[in-house]
């Protein structure tokens, strides 16, 4: 039996009430996810409970679901608005500053525009790694203590023993650095 | 200029250059990443992204940027995701009667004040009686049926209730009579009584009703021939008691929680409260209090022990009685008002990244506290001949692991991270090899300093860990009242536990296998933790080798309870652990 949708057999099935089935939709789906908690959200246990709280609801509601339909755009709904209500949650936590422009990145069409799911991000991912093996040792290594670590930029100055503005200028220009490297096709993808 | 020149080139100047090729807006989404924004930024940057649909493209071109760096340097675990995921399905789904019953119950008890949970017993007592009068009248003619001594709550399907050798469906609401016998085969199945008491006869258990003792207002009387009853009572009234006969012994209780496992033996585990136990067999009766459980075969007296998983009972000489703050310790005393704390007179007040702690157990945030710590869990941490070196003591906030491998870990945190995280609740406190022979008792002192605190994030709610062979877990939440949020985890080596920790231990030999529920409430008007840490025999399907976890939170019961989490740094400079010779100082179990 086939198809359109080639997840279909596994929505029914985990509509049937397959975990193994569904286990396959969340590694099938979970990058993307991912990419879209983490815009927003900057700590890895954070993302993993967006991440993981969405794949739960999209359980608890699988029955009302068209197994004919793709599962993706449904999954990432719910992500983001779970990022949104997470943003919400956690307002208080976050400077004057970062709050003044969470809340503008709630409004609707600014969230829907820099959560919107346009490049796969295990694509990005994978090209975005390889673009960082590319970065000189300090290079790699302020990005490590800012992504790895977690630490502040002020923290990370501390640790290598620079200034803040040092090192928030290095971040920011690897930073453009890397985008340019992973938007520019590489040689045999421009063929 | 191809990529590798990009990044070549920009080795030297990057290092405090002006970013080249990066426009303002760039440097405004990378300042908001690095919450390095000023307030008049933030405003030009919120402008922007308002005005300008350019801007938010590239604000997200960003952020996607920023999404994949954390993932390329800290990379997902997308087992962890699944297992996680799953095991908090399974959850949902093996979420048995025992726990949702008791969380129903327990919120319908906490909405209603006590007087009208009296006058609501009254009640139910007239409408019992008006039913059964009605009952007589309906059925004249025939053979009266007893009357009814409690009522099924809930019931899986396939539990049957036997009556006259007659076996039917159990079915919640259906009343239970003195001689109904319960046979639950794979389910749960709930028992109310019109008191307020209440019990749940495990899965494979056969339990009968029985009645209670002549004068008694209300009969909790059972007899178990196999498998598992829990009894929770909430009242002191003696006329109350429940007592429960098993092949090997008897118990009797009031105003307690427990549960008792009959097999080869009877085991009674107490949770909250005391039960008695009488050896069927043997005159030796024992006293089992919280935190304790006791087994006998019959012939023999009941031995009492600790609970292995189970730290939250005040054991004598523990460190909230030894606790000594230095001159910088603030205490302050319980809110006048009440607001923010838990009931039972202890106010916590509401903590915003300091420690505004109401007493010496929790000094001030960047206070430091010497604790004097009698290490007498090491007693009953560890079984026979595993005693391993390791035991947690419940220090102010949380717990100090004393393992092999001397100090090597100072860090404590009970803090806002949620289960399956790997940052919380881990204090390690490493002896070397200390001679435990002669050290039965352990004396530690440590200097903690507390370096933030806040509201719980966490939920109180139900635990569920399904354990394979040799692996066991258990949490606890201890009430506010002992003013701290403690949790703690058991395991061997060689299966990580919940993707965050490994904890050198083995359980014991029969808790191997076991599957565990551990449903922790904290109860502020008893000032105790209803923490139930169950095994059941037939397991959670270890054939997966799938250690499994869930959460199940009661929505806002940690904030209503007013928990607080706490951050704690240690340091151990001063660390004097004395060995200590005085057996007397271990109190005999």
């Amino acid at each position: 039996m086939t198809h359109d949708n080639p997840e279909t057999d596994l929505l029914r099935r985990a509509q049937a009430g397959d975990h193994d089935a569904f286990a396959q939709l969340i590694r099938l789906h979970q990058a993307g996810l991912r990419g879209i908690a983490g815009r927003l959200v900057a700590s890895p246990d954070e993302v993993f409970d967006l991440v993981q709280e969405t794949f739960i609801r999209a359980w608890n509601n699988l029955s009302t679901f068209d197994p004919a339909l793709p599962f993706g755009p449904w999954v990432r709904t719910i992500c983001r608005n779970l990022v949104a209500n997470h943003l919400r949650d956690r307002a208080a936590e976050r400077t004057r500053a970062q709050r003044a422009v969470d809340e503008q990145v709630l409004e609707t069409p600014t969230l829907e525009q820099v959560l919107a799911d346009s490049e796969d991000n295990a694509e990005l991912v994978a090209r975005l790694r390889r673009c960082c093996e590319k970065l000189a040792p300090r290079q790699r290594e302020i990005l490590r203590a800012r992504y790895e670590d977690s630490l502040s930029v002020p923290e990370i100055g501390k640790r290598l023993r620079s200034t803040t503005a040092a090192i928030a200028m290095t971040l920011s220009r690897v930073r453009a650095a890397l985008l340019r490297c992973v938007e520019t096709p590489a040689p045999q993808e421009a063929k | 200029m191809s990529q590798a020149d990009d990044f070549d080139a920009g080795d030297g100047p990057m290092d405090g250059d002006a970013p080249g090729g990066s426009t303002p807006l760039d440097g405004l989404l990378d300042a908001w990443q690095d919450g390095t924004l000023t307030d008049e930024d933030a405003a030009a940057l919120a402008a922007a992204l308002r005005g300008s649909a350019e801007a938010r493209k590239i604000a997200a071109r960003h952020l996607r940027l920023g999404a994949a760096l954390r993932t390329v340097w800290r990379p997902f675990d997308e087992d962890a995701l699944v297992r996680g995921t799953q095991a908090a399905l399974t959850a949902q789904r093996d979420e048995d009667r025992f726990v949702r019953v008791f969380a129903e119950r327990r919120a319908r008890a906490e909405r209603r004040p006590i007087a009208a949970r009296r006058r609501m017993r009254a009640l139910v007592g007239v409408a019992g009686i008006a039913a059964m009068a009605a009952l007589v009248l309906v059925t004249r003619g025939r053979r009266p049926d007893p009357p009814a001594l409690a009522w099924i709550g809930d019931a899986g399907a396939g539990a049957v209730v036997i009556r006259d050798r007659k076996p039917r469906a159990a079915a919640a609401g259906a009343p239970l009579r003195a001689g109904d016998r319960i046979e639950t085969g794979a389910v749960e199945l709930g028992v109310n009584f019109a008191d307020g008491a209440w019990a749940q006869v495990g899965a494979a258990s056969r339990v009968t009703l029985v009645s209670g003792a002549p004068g008694a207002r209300t009969a909790h009387a059972f007899r178990i021939e196999s498998g598992r009853l829990a009894v929770e009572q909430d009242s002191a009234d003696p006329a109350g008691a429940a007592t429960i006969e098993t092949p090997h012994a008897r118990t009797r209780s009031q105003d307690a929680n427990y549960v008792v496992t009959v097999g080869a033996r009877t085991r009674v585990d107490v949770w909250a409260g005391s039960v008695t136990l009488a050896a069927r067999n043997s005159p030796a009766t024992v006293e089992i209090r919280q935190g304790q459980y006791a087994e006998t075969t019959g012939a023999e007296a009941p031995r009492l022990r600790w609970q292995s998983g189970y730290r939250g009972a005040p054991a004598p000489g523990t460190p909230e009685e030894t606790v000594a703050t230095t001159g910088a310790a603030q205490t302050e005393a319980p809110a006048a008002d009440g607001k923010g704390g838990a009931a039972g007179g202890l106010a916590l007040r509401p903590l915003a990244r300091r420690a505004d702690l109401p007493d010496a157990t929790f000094p001030r945030g960047g206070a430091a506290t010497t604790v004097t710590a009698d290490l007498r869990d090491a007693l009953y941490a560890g079984r026979g001949a595993r005693l391993d070196w390791e035991s947690f003591v419940p220090v102010g906030a949380g717990r100090w692991l004393l393992g092999p491998d001397g100090i090597s870990q100072t860090t404590l945190a009970i803090d806002g991270t949620q289960f399956s995280k790997d940052s919380y609740a881990k204090g390690v406190l490493n002896m070397g090899q200390l001679p435990l022979d002669d050290a039965r008792s352990l004396r530690v002192q440590a200097r903690i300093r507390i370096d933030e605190a806040g509201p719980a994030p966490w939920s109180v709610g139900v635990v569920l860990l399904f354990a394979r062979p040799r692996t066991i877990g258990c949490y606890h939440y201890v009430t506010p009242q002992r003013r701290y949020v403690a949790l703690e985890a058991v395991n061997t080596p060689a299966v990580p536990f919940n993707d965050h920790t490994t904890w050198p231990r083995g359980p014991a030999p029969e808790e191997a296998g076991a599957y565990f529920i551990a449903l922790s409430v904290v109860r502020p008007a008893r000032g105790d933790a209803a923490v139930r840490c169950r095994v059941w025999a037939d397991g959670h399907d270890p054939a997966t080798g799938t250690l499994l976890e869930g959460h199940l939170p009661i929505e806002g019961e940690a904030e209503r309870l007013g928990l607080r989490t706490f951050r704690v740094t240690a340091t151990y400079q001063n660390v004097e652990v004395v060995p200590s010779d005085d057996p007397a100082a271990v109190a005999p179990l």
